[in-house]
C-alpha cells in the first residue's frame, strides 16, 4: 500500500485534517462537533502515514507514543473532575472562566474533560491501527 | 492507636523502596520499628492488667453503622504483644535469611503488611473491621506463601491456601453479618454484653456454624487443615510467623473473642470439642511420621490449634486459662523450631529428617535453641510448655463428659508431641551417622541474625516457665478474664505436689520415650493410616478443583470458539431471547399502541432506505470479500445520511467518521484474513435469519419507545438547560462532557481497558509490540 499516490495526497491533505480537527473540537460546545469527532479526524492522517511510510517511520517522525497519550487523556479527564473536588468538594462540578476568549470561547473544566476524551480516543484508534499495520508488515517481511 | 497501625502500613508500603538487596541495616531498622510497636502496646500493660480496657473509635461509615474501632483489653493486648514482639524477631531473622534472595525488598513489605493486618485483626472492636483485617491477613499469607513465584509448587500452595482461607472468610462474613443482625450492631464490646439477645436469634445455630467454619478454615482444623502443610513452601520465617505463631491463631482468637457470647451454647461447645479433639489426635499422629521437618512442625501446629479449640469446647474456667497459657507457650517454642528448621534448610540444603544429621558442636547455639524449644514442646519441667500441659491436663481431668475421652485424647497427642520433640533433637542433632546435610563439612553457625531469634524464643520458654510473675502472668490473667467471666485467679507455679496431673505428665514423657523407640517397628503402618485419613480432604479438594477446571474447559470450548461470528451470534441470541421474553411479558411493551405515520415519509428518505436495503442484500449474496466490505461501508454511510436527514448532525458526523476509520482498519488488516471464498452455505443464510429477527426486535422496541416519548421530561430538560447550566448551545456535547460526564468517564476508561486488551491480544500472537 506504499504507493506514490498515497504519499503525495498525504502531504497535501494532512494540514487540512489538523485544521478541520481543531475547528471541530472548539465549535463542539455550541454546534455539532466535540472531542470524539475531532479525535477521529486527527487520527486519520497518522493512520494513513503509518500505512504509507511504515509505523516505525510515523512514530519516529512525529514522536508519538499513542499509549501514553491515551493514559494522559484519562488523567486529564479524571483531573478535570478532581478540580471540582478542590473547589466545592463535588466530583465533576463544572467550573468556567468568566472571560470569553477568542476562538475558544469560555474555558472551563468541561472543555478540559473534552480534551481528555480527545486524547484517549486519538490514542486508542492510533494504537489499534498501528498494531494492525505492524502485524501486516511483519507478515510481509 | 490508629496512627500506630497506619504507620505500620506506611512502613510496609515504603519498605520495598527502602530495602537494598543484601543490606542488613534495613531489616534491623524494621525490627526496631516492630519492637517500638511492641513497646507501645506494653504501655497499655498497666491499665489493662488493672482491668481497664480502652476503646479507640473512628466512624468508618455511619450509614452502615460500621466503625474502624480498636479495643485494647486483656485478650487483644496479649495477641498484640505476641504479634509485635515475635514480629521483631522474625524481621531480624529474615534480614540474613533473605539476604541473597531476589525481591527480598518486597518480602519485607509483605511481612510488615501482614503484621499491620494481624494487629488490626486482634484489636478490631467491630465485626466488619475485623473481617476486613481477617481478609488482609489471608491476602498477605497468599503473597508470602507464593513468594518464590517462579516455583510451580509455591504457586500452587499459595493458590490452595488462598482458596481455602478465602472461602472460609466468606462463610465467616455471612456469620458475622447474621451475628450483627441478631445483636443489633457490629460493635464487639457491645455484643459481648448482649448474650441473651443473640441467644434468642432464630439463626443462632446458623451463626455458630458459619463462624466456626470460618475459624476452622483459618486455623487449619480438620477437614480444612490441608492447606497448612502445603503452605510450608513459604520461606521459613513466614512459616514461623504466619503459619505457627500468629495468623493461624486468628481462628482461635475469633472463638476466644466471641466466647462470652456463645459460651452456653451446646452446639458451639460440642462442635469445638469434636473438631478440635479429632484434629489434635490426627495431626499429631501424622506429625510423628512425616519426614520433612517443616511438615512435621506444621502438623504439630495443627494439632496444637486443635488443643485450643478443644479447650474452648470444654469451656470451663480451667480450660480457658489452659488455652491462654498454652497459646503463649506454643507461640514461643513453635516459632523457635520453625526458625531452626529455616537455619538447617538454609545451611544444609535439605530439611528432610532422614537426610539431616548435624553435629551439635558445629552449630552449638542453633542446637541449643532447638533443644530448648523441643523440651518446652515435650512439656518437660521447668519449661513454659510444662506449665501449659499441666493446665491442659487439669482442665481435661475435671471435665467429666465423654468417658474421659478428652483426657485420653490429650494424653495421646502429648505423647506424640514428646516423640516429635525426640525426633527433632535426637534424629537431627544427635544421630551417630551424622552427615551434616548435603554440604558436608562446611556447615556451621552462619550469623547471629540466624541463631539469636530462635535462641531468644527458646530462652523465653525457659525464663517465663521459671519466672511467670515477670510481666507475663498478669497479661495472661487479664486475657483469660476477657474470655470468661468465671476466671478469678491464675496459678502458674511449677510444682503442685504429687497429684494425678503430675503422674500423667511423668507417664506422658515415659510413654513418649517408649513410643520413640517403638517407631522403628510399627511407625510406618500407623503413619500410613493416619496420613490417609488426614489427606482425604485434600484428595477431595483436588478432585473438586479438577472438576472446576474441567467444567471451565468445557464451557470455554463451547462458548469461546474463537470465531467472531459465533461470539456475535451468542451475544445477539442471548439478547434476543431475554429481550423477547421481557417484551412478551411486560405490559409496557405489549400495550403501547404503535403509530407508524407512513404518510409523513419523504421520497428521499425512501430512496436512502432502498439503497441501504439493496446493499445489505448484496452483503449476503456476494462472494467477494472486498465487495462485501464496500457494501457494508455503503450501508453505514446510508444510515449516517438518515441521521443527518432526521436532524441529528452529531450522530451523523460520528457515524461517518467511525464508518470511514472502521473501513480503513479492515482495509489494513485485509491481507491477514484467510484466503477463503465466501460460500453460499446454509450457515450464511442462517446469519441472515438471525440478523433479521434481531433487527425486527430492535425496530419494535424503538417504535414503542418513540410512541412513548411524551412521557420523558429528559429531552426538554437537556435542551432548555444546556445553555444556562452548561454554557453550550450543543446539547449533545453538553450532555457528554457536563451533565453526564461521569458516564463518559466510565466509557473512556473502558476504552483504555479495551486498548490494553487489544495490545495484550496482539502481543500474544505477534512477537514484540512496542507500546
Amino acid at each position: 500500500m506504499r504507493t506514490l499516490i498515497l504519499r503525495t495526497s498525504f502531504r497535501v491533505l494532512t494540514p487540512l485534517f489538523f485544521y478541520f480537527s481543531a475547528y471541530m473540537f472548539f465549535r463542539g460546545h455550541d454546534q455539532p462537533g466535540g472531542g470524539f469527532i475531532a479525535a477521529l479526524i486527527a487520527a486519520i492522517p497518522f493512520m494513513v502515514h503509518g500505512v504509507a511510510f511504515g509505523v516505525e517511520e510515523t512514530k519516529k517522525r512525529y514522536r508519538i507514543n499513542q499509549f501514553v497519550i491515551s493514559v494522559i487523556g484519562l488523567l486529564v479527564a479524571a483531573g478535570s473532575g478532581a478540580l471540582g473536588i478542590l473547589e466545592d468538594g463535588v466530583f465533576m462540578k463544572p467550573m468556567w472562566t468568566d472571560a470569553k476568549l477568542p476562538i475558544i470561547g469560555h474555558f472551563g473544566t468541561p472543555l478540559m474533560f473534552d480534551v481528555g476524551v480527545f486524547l484517549i480516543v486519538f490514542g486508542m484508534f492510533l494504537q489499534v491501527a498501528f498494531l494492525f499495520t505492524e502485524s501486516v508488515e511483519r507478515d510481509r517481511s | 492507636m490508629h496512627a500506630a497501625l497506619l504507620s505500620i502500613f506506611l512502613v510496609a508500603l515504603f519498605a520495598p523502596v527502602l530495602h537494598r538487596k543484601g543490606s542488613l541495616v534495613t531489616p534491623i531498622l524494621f525490627s526496631l520499628f516492630a519492637l517500638g510497636i511492641g513497646v507501645y502496646f506494653l504501655s497499655f500493660h498497666g491499665s489493662v492488667t488493672d482491668g481497664k480496657s480502652q476503646l479507640f473509635t473512628y466512624t468508618w461509615s455511619a450509614a452502615l453503622s460500621v466503625e474502624l474501632s480498636f479495643l485494647v483489653d486483656g485478650l487483644s493486648l496479649f495477641f498484640a504483644l505476641l504479634v509485635s514482639f515475635i514480629g521483631a524477631l522474625i524481621l531480624l531473622y529474615s534480614g540474613y535469611y533473605m539476604k541473597e534472595k531476589e525481591q527480598a525488598n518486597r518480602f519485607f513489605g509483605m511481612l510488615l503488611f501482614f503484621m499491620g493486618s494481624m494487629l488490626g485483626l486482634v484489636l478490631a472492636a467491630d465485626l466488619i473491621s475485623l473481617f476486613v483485617f481477617w481478609e488482609m491477613t489471608s491476602l498477605s499469607s497468599y503473597l508470602l506463601i507464593g513468594f518464590k513465584h517462579t516455583d510451580e509448587k509455591a504457586r500452587q500452595a499459595a493458590h490452595q491456601a488462598w482458596i481455602v482461607t478465602a472461602a472460609g472468610g466468606l462463610v465467616l462474613l455471612a456469620g458475622l453479618i447474621l451475628l450483627g443482625m441478631a445483636g443489633h450492631g457490629y460493635s464487639i464490646p457491645e455484643l459481648l454484653t448482649k448474650k441473651d439477645l443473640v441467644a434468642e436469634s432464630p439463626y443462632l445455630t446458623a451463626i455458630v456454624a458459619l463462624l466456626l467454619i470460618g475459624a476452622f478454615s483459618k486455623s487449619a482444623q480438620y477437614p480444612f487443615h490441608f492447606w497448612l502443610p502445603t503452605a510450608m513452601e513459604a520461606p521459613s520465617p513466614v512459616s514461623a510467623y504466619l503459619h505457627s505463631a500468629t495468623m493461624v491463631k486468628a481462628g482461635v482468637y475469633l472463638v476466644l473473642r466471641l466466647n462470652p457470647v456463645f459460651a452456653d451454647n451446646a452446639t458451639w461447645q460440642t462442635a469445638l470439642a469434636i473438631v478440635g479433639g479429632t484434629t489434635m489426635v490426627l495431626a499429631a499422629a501424622v506429625a510423628f511420621h512425616a519426614d520433612d521437618l517443616k511438615r512435621v512442625l506444621a502438623y504439630t501446629t495443627i494439632s496444637a490449634l486443635g488443643i485450643f479449640f478443644l479447650m474452648l469446647g470444654i469451656g470451663s474456667e480451667e480450660a480457658v486459662k489452659a488455652a491462654v497459657v498454652y497459646i503463649f507457650a506454643h507461640a514461643c517454642y513453635k516459632a523457635s523450631l520453625f526458625l531452626v528448621a529455616g537455619v538447617l534448610d538454609h545451611d544444609c540444603g535439605t530439611r528432610l529428617i532422614s537426610e539431616l544429621g548435624v553435629k551439635p558442636k558445629r552449630m552449638p547455639l542453633t542446637a541449643a535453641a532447638a533443644a530448648l524449644a523441643a523440651l518446652s514442646m515435650a512439656g518437660i519441667i521447668p519449661f513454659l510448655g510444662y506449665i501449659g500441659k499441666e493446665k491442659l491436663y487439669e482442665a481435661a481431668l475435671h471435665h467429666s463428659g465423654y468417658l474421659h475421652m478428652t483426657l485420653i485424647a490429650l494424653v495421646v497427642s502429648s505423647v506424640l508431641f514428646v516423640v516429635v520433640s525426640m525426633r527433632i533433637v535426637v534424629d537431627v542433632f544427635m544421630r551417630k551417622s551424622a552427615r551434616d546435610g548435603r554440604r558436608g563439612e562446611t556447615v556451621g553457625e552462619t550469623s547471629p541474625f540466624m541463631y539469636l531469634p530462635p535462641l531468644a524464643l527458646g530462652l523465653a520458654g525457659l525464663t517465663f516457665g521459671l519466672f511467670p510473675e515477670f510481666g507475663v502472668k498478669a497479661v495472661l490473667m487479664s486475657a483469660s478474664e476477657s474470655i470468661s467471666d468465671a476466671v478469678k485467679s491464675l496459678d502458674m507455679s511449677l510444682w503442685h505436689g504429687f497429684n494425678t496431673v503430675f503422674a500423667l505428665s511423668v507417664a506422658t514423657v515415659v510413654a513418649g520415650l517408649f513410643v520413640y523407640w517403638l517407631i522403628k517397628y510399627f511407625g510406618k503402618l500407623l503413619g500410613k493410616v493416619s496420613l490417609f485419613v488426614a489427606e482425604l480432604p485434600e484428595t477431595l479438594y483436588n478432585g473438586m478443583m479438577r472438576g472446576f477446571e474441567g467444567f471451565a474447559e468445557f464451557q470455554t470450548r463451547t462458548l469461546q470458539s474463537g470465531y467472531l461470528r459465533r461470539y456475535v451470534s451468542i451475544c445477539l441470541g442471548t439478547l434476543f431471547v431475554v429481550f423477547g421474553y421481557y417484551s412478551a411479558r411486560s405490559g409496557f411493551l405489549r400495550d403501547t399502541p404503535i403509530s407508524l405515520e407512513l404518510a409523513r415519509l419523504r421520497i428521499y428518505e425512501v430512496a436512502v432506505l432502498l439503497l441501504v436495503l439493496f446493499t445489505i442484500t448484496f452483503v449476503f449474496i456476494s462472494r467477494s470479500r472486498l465487495a462485501v466490505l464496500a457494501s457494508i461501508g455503503v450501508t453505514g454511510y446510508g444510515i449516517a445520511l438518515l441521521y443527518a436527514l432526521f436532524s441529528a448532525p452529531d450522530v451523523a458526523i460520528t457515524q461517518f467518521l467511525v464508518e470511514t476509520i472502521g473501513l480503513m482498519l479492515i482495509a489494513i488488516i485485509l491481507p491477514k484474513l484467510p484466503l477463503i471464498e465466501l460460500g453460499r452455505s446454509a450457515g450464511r443464510k442462517g446469519y441472515l435469519v438471525g440478523s433479521c429477527a434481531f433487527g425486527a426486535l430492535m425496530t419494535y422496541v424503538t417504535l414503542v419507545t418513540m410512541s412513548r416519548e411524551e412521557d420523558s421530561k429528559l429531552k426538554s430538560f437537556f435542551l432548555e438547560n444546556s445553555e444556562p447550566l452548561g454554557k453550550g448551545e450543543n446539547a449533545v456535547n453538553v450532555i457528554l462532557v457536563d451533565f453526564r460526564a461521569l458516564d463518559t468517564l466510565g466509557e473512556i476508561s473502558v476504552l483504555i481497558i479495551t486498548m490494553i486488551g487489544i495490545v495484550a491480544f496482539l502481543l500474544k500472537t505477534g512477537k514484540e509490540v512496542e507500546l
